[in-house]
């Protein structure tokens, strides 16, 4: 008994030091308290072989990854700091997809545009499409360009007018597809959007269930509590050098009573949320 | 009748109490005023008030709820609510459809609801028995958005906001309160400055009134001035005041210099003079008036009718028309004079020349009196004695000429009356006859020696000559012939110095006195001979020259004489008695006028008559020898 008792932290040991004797580096944004959460999460799950390096907003410097065996960064300041070549084993979580290149890992806040699309087109199949770009934004169509359809209309937004763009870009019927950039998550300019909506009725599709509390049609986008476990979950294969299935859960969160406004039906699926 | 009331009382008040008066007033006033409008203009600014917070809370809140219309979800209303939480006076809220059918109730507490037509009405008021009364403000909320191009909606919707009234009130009635006291404390503050305000108006007046009454009082000190002050017309007040007592004191300097060239001259004159007021009163009386009058001019300021009181009663009449004169003619500015006597406080009569004239400004106006009095009793007394001696020097020579002719004829008379007695024989009847003519004859030449010596004395034959064995000699012989009732009094000085006279013909003046005095006793009184040595330092009685005199007084408690009876008793043949000659007292006259001497007769009725006879002191004179 005691010889079993021995050998199983014999094993214990060898096997934990594989995991735990490679560094781990987190890069986030403390000001952000979501990353803040993930990265002491993270140190608390792996304790020492972590180091945690908070990211200034406003800082520019590159960020030293030598003496790291995995990355893990948080946010698109975080990933651009890292630097093009970073050669080691990364995972990123970032909102621009454009940063999914220098990393091994990559996972955005919002789903992929593609996924957008096409939840819209299957909702919406004779409704044209206008897909709305912000000066943030307007890069990332680059990257879907070979997946986008002829009835796709693409809409530059300018902050500076963005009242006027608005109504422009509300000027005819279609289903308006916003492409993920914070200015629309401001209140003001959120309850002009639900605003147009109605008064035109072109419904619309965001990014948050915020947007479809203050009565935007619909949002596609992930939940962010399954982020944590998603990356505990490929650390942990990368160091076991096991495979992981990296597909990750989107949600199509739906206004009820705007639905009833619009007077559309959607067809069923497992990942629609209704909300009233 | 209050404000005559109030101009009565304050037409004495101090400038102090007039501004406190005048403040106490406008603030009565504004606050009858101000209370009385207060509440009509509160209750309208508060209605005004209410509409404009309604209708800034309903914009507040009409974004919220045109979204609401729009998706009908909640969110938009969390806004909504917070903001009806957030604030006391707001009681409830309703949204309606276009159809006017409620949609959305919020409502903070339970009251009561009424019946409102939200499509026709905007505005209500209603009373709740918990709340008290609640104003309804509506507003028809209208989604139109043309703009741009975009499609035409048109939904309605209507909001309703319900206030409590009762809220607003009470604010209102705070209101009234800290007005209210705004305007205690207001008033107050306006009073202390009102207070202070018109203490630094009148300090500085008061000042000046004290400083104008030193001034009155002969100060001439200009620190007593108040200093400088924040007004400009006080300091231009001051600064005259300051000139003005400078200018005063300068002139009361030369005015008092002047006053006291004019009192030195005044003051010495031996006049009496004196300026009476236009009032009757006198401004000024020199001090030689107690010398004069031998009343101060004390009693004159006191009483001016003393003036006329003392004027002599038979002299008056003449004063009061040389008054009238003075002021009939004394236009002219012509100096009126008039003589008269007054009787000065001893009793004594004084002669006064007096010379006056009215006194006017240039300006023509009546200033008063300005008169003189000169003492001219001794002249008037001179002029007498000259007159009296005048008087007696002409009868004395048409006696003396008349008893010469008549001596020599009488001598003729005499020889011829003795030479025919001495022709008849012893018995013949007409011896008788010539005795008769020269007894006649003689008496008439003792008539012509008596007028003789009248008018010559009588040729003296003078002696060194004891006045008091004369005297005695004269009553050796005469006292066998007083009355017995009469008594004799002598108080002959012992050391009676001698004097260089005719011994007859002072006996003649002794014996003269004597039987005149006796006579006026008629036989009952006090007949007093004194004798007595004198030295006259200094001339008396105007015509006695200083030097040694023994002087005979010859006084008798007889009946007196008058004034006009003793301005007569030396003329000759003059006689008071039935069969007197009248030749006696001008005997005694020429005597005492041939010894070099004087005579004073002094007389009062009823009383009696002193005659005082000075006899000059000759030391060294050679006996004449017959």
């Amino acid at each position: 008994m005691i010889k079993f008792y021995f050998f199983f932290i014999i094993f214990f040991l060898l096997n934990s030091g594989t995991i735990f004797a490679k560094k781990i580096t987190v890069f986030f944004r403390p000001d952000i308290k979501l990353y803040q959460i993930w990265a002491r999460n993270i140190k608390t799950e792996f304790q020492d072989s972590v180091i945690l390096i908070p990211v200034s907003a406003k800082d520019d410097n590159s960020l030293s990854i030598a003496d790291s065996d995995f990355i893990v960064s948080f946010g698109d300041r975080a990933a651009q700091q890292i630097g093009n070549s970073p050669n080691k084993k990364a995972i990123f979580l970032v909102s621009d997809p454009r940063f999914c290149e220098k990393a091994d890992y990559c996972l955005t806040l919002f789903p992929d545009l593609n996924i957008t699309l096409s939840q819209v087109r299957r909702i919406f199949p004779k409704f044209p499409i206008k897909l709305v770009v912000t000066q943030r934004t307007k890069d990332w169509v680059e990257i879907y360009k070979k997946s986008l359809h002829s009835n796709l209309e693409i809409q530059k937004l300018d902050v500076g007018e963005i009242r006027e763009d608005l109504r422009k870009i509300f000027k005819s019927k279609s289903v308006i597809v916003l492409l993920p950039d914070p200015v629309f998550l401001q209140e003001k300019i959120l309850r002009e959007i639900v605003r147009l909506s109605f008064i035109t009725k072109c419904p619309v599709v965001g990014f948050s269930k915020k947007m479809v509390n203050y009565g935007i049609l619909m949002s596609i986008n992930y939940k962010y509590e399954d982020f944590l476990p998603f990356i505990m979950k490929i650390i942990k294969a990368n160091f076991n050098k096991t495979k992981i299935d990296i597909t990750f859960p989107y949600y199509v969160v739906v206004n009820k009573r705007v639905l009833d406004f619009f007077n559309i039906k959607i067809p069923k699926s497992n990942n629609i949320i209704y909300v009233d | 009748m209050l404000i005559r009331k109030l101009k009565k009382f304050l037409n004495n008040q101090s400038l102090l109490t007039k501004i406190l008066v005048a403040y106490l007033i406008i603030f009565a006033l504004y606050l009858l005023f101000s209370f009385s409008l207060s509440s009509y203009s509160l209750r309208k600014s508060q209605e005004l008030f209410i509409k404009q917070i309604a209708d800034n809370f309903i914009d507040s809140i009409s974004e919220d709820i045109e979204l609401y219309l729009l998706t009908r979800l909640d969110i938009y209303l969390k806004n909504v609510t917070r903001k009806i939480n957030d604030v006391k006076y707001i009681l409830g809220l309703y949204v309606y459809d276009q159809d006017g059918k409620i949609i959305y109730v919020y409502r903070k507490q339970k009251y009561s609801n009424v019946h409102f037509n939200i499509k026709d009405q905007g505005f209500l008021t209603y009373k709740d028995k918990n709340v008290g009364n609640i104003m309804v403000f509506s507003r028809k909320i209208d989604i139109v958005d043309q703009e741009a191009g975009l499609p035409i909606l048109h939904k309605t919707g209507y909001i309703r906001v319900d206030f409590w009234q009762n809220y607003f009130d009470l604010i209102r009635k705070d209101l009234v309160k800290v007005n209210f006291l705004a305007y205690i404390l207001f008033a107050i503050l306006a009073f202390i400055l009102a207070f202070y305000f018109s203490k630094s108006l009148t300090q500085p007046l008061h000042k000046l009134t004290l400083a104008a009454k030193r001034v009155r009082q002969g100060s001439f000190a200009i620190e007593d001035l108040p200093p400088s002050t924040r007004f400009k017309e006080f300091n231009e007040l001051i600064e005259a005041f300051r000139s003005m007592i400078q200018a005063i004191k300068l002139r009361e300097e030369s005015l008092r210099q002047a006053e006291e060239h004019f009192r030195i001259v005044a003051d010495f004159t031996s006049d009496w003079e004196y300026w009476k007021g236009p009032e009757g009163t006198f401004l000024y009386i020199s001090p030689s008036c107690l010398k004069i009058t031998g009343y101060p001019p004390e009693a004159f300021y006191k009483d001016p009718s003393l003036y006329e009181r003392i004027i002599h009663p038979e002299d008056l009449p003449r004063w009061h028309r040389h008054r009238r004169q003075a002021h009939v003619e004394n236009r002219q500015v012509k100096d009126l004079e008039i003589e008269f006597r007054i009787i000065r406080a001893d009793g004594k009569i004084c002669w006064i020349s007096h010379v006056c004239n009215l006194v006017y400004t240039k300006e023509g106006r009546f200033m008063g009196y300005r008169g003189s009095n000169r003492d001219i009793t001794y002249r008037k007394e001179l002029e007498e004695k000259i007159f009296q001696t005048e008087k007696l020097e002409s009868i004395a020579r048409l006696a003396g000429g008349v008893a010469h002719d008549l001596n020599n004829l009488m001598a003729a008379v005499v020889g011829h009356a003795e030479l025919l007695n001495m022709k008849l024989p012893p018995e013949a009847k007409e011896r008788e006859h010539a005795r008769k003519i020269l007894d006649a004859a003689q008496r008439a030449s003792m008539l012509a020696e008596q007028l003789l010596t009248y008018a010559r004395g009588g040729k003296p034959k003078s002696t060194h000559v004891d006045l008091n064995k004369v005297i005695k000699d004269v009553l050796s012989i005469q006292e066998s012939s007083l009355p017995e009732a009469v008594r004799l009094e002598l108080n002959l000085n012992p050391e009676l110095w001698p004097i260089y006279a005719d011994p007859g013909q002072i006996s003649q003046i002794i014996m003269n006195l004597t039987l005149n005095a006796v006579e006026a006793m008629k036989g009952n009184g006090i007949l007093e001979i004194t004798t007595t040595n004198l030295v006259l330092n200094t001339p008396m009685g105007g015509d006695i020259p200083s030097g040694k005199y023994v002087l005979l007084k010859v006084s008798d408690t007889g009946c007196g004489m008058d004034k006009e009876t003793m301005s007569k008793i030396f003329d000759p043949f003059f006689s008071t008695k039935d069969f007197g000659r009248g030749l006696g007292l001008a005997a005694v006259y020429g005597i005492v006028r041939n010894h070099g001497g004087h005579i004073i007769v002094q007389s009062t009725v009823g009383k009696g008559t002193t005659f005082e006879i000075y006899f000059p002191v000759i030391e060294e004179i050679e006996e004449e020898t017959d």
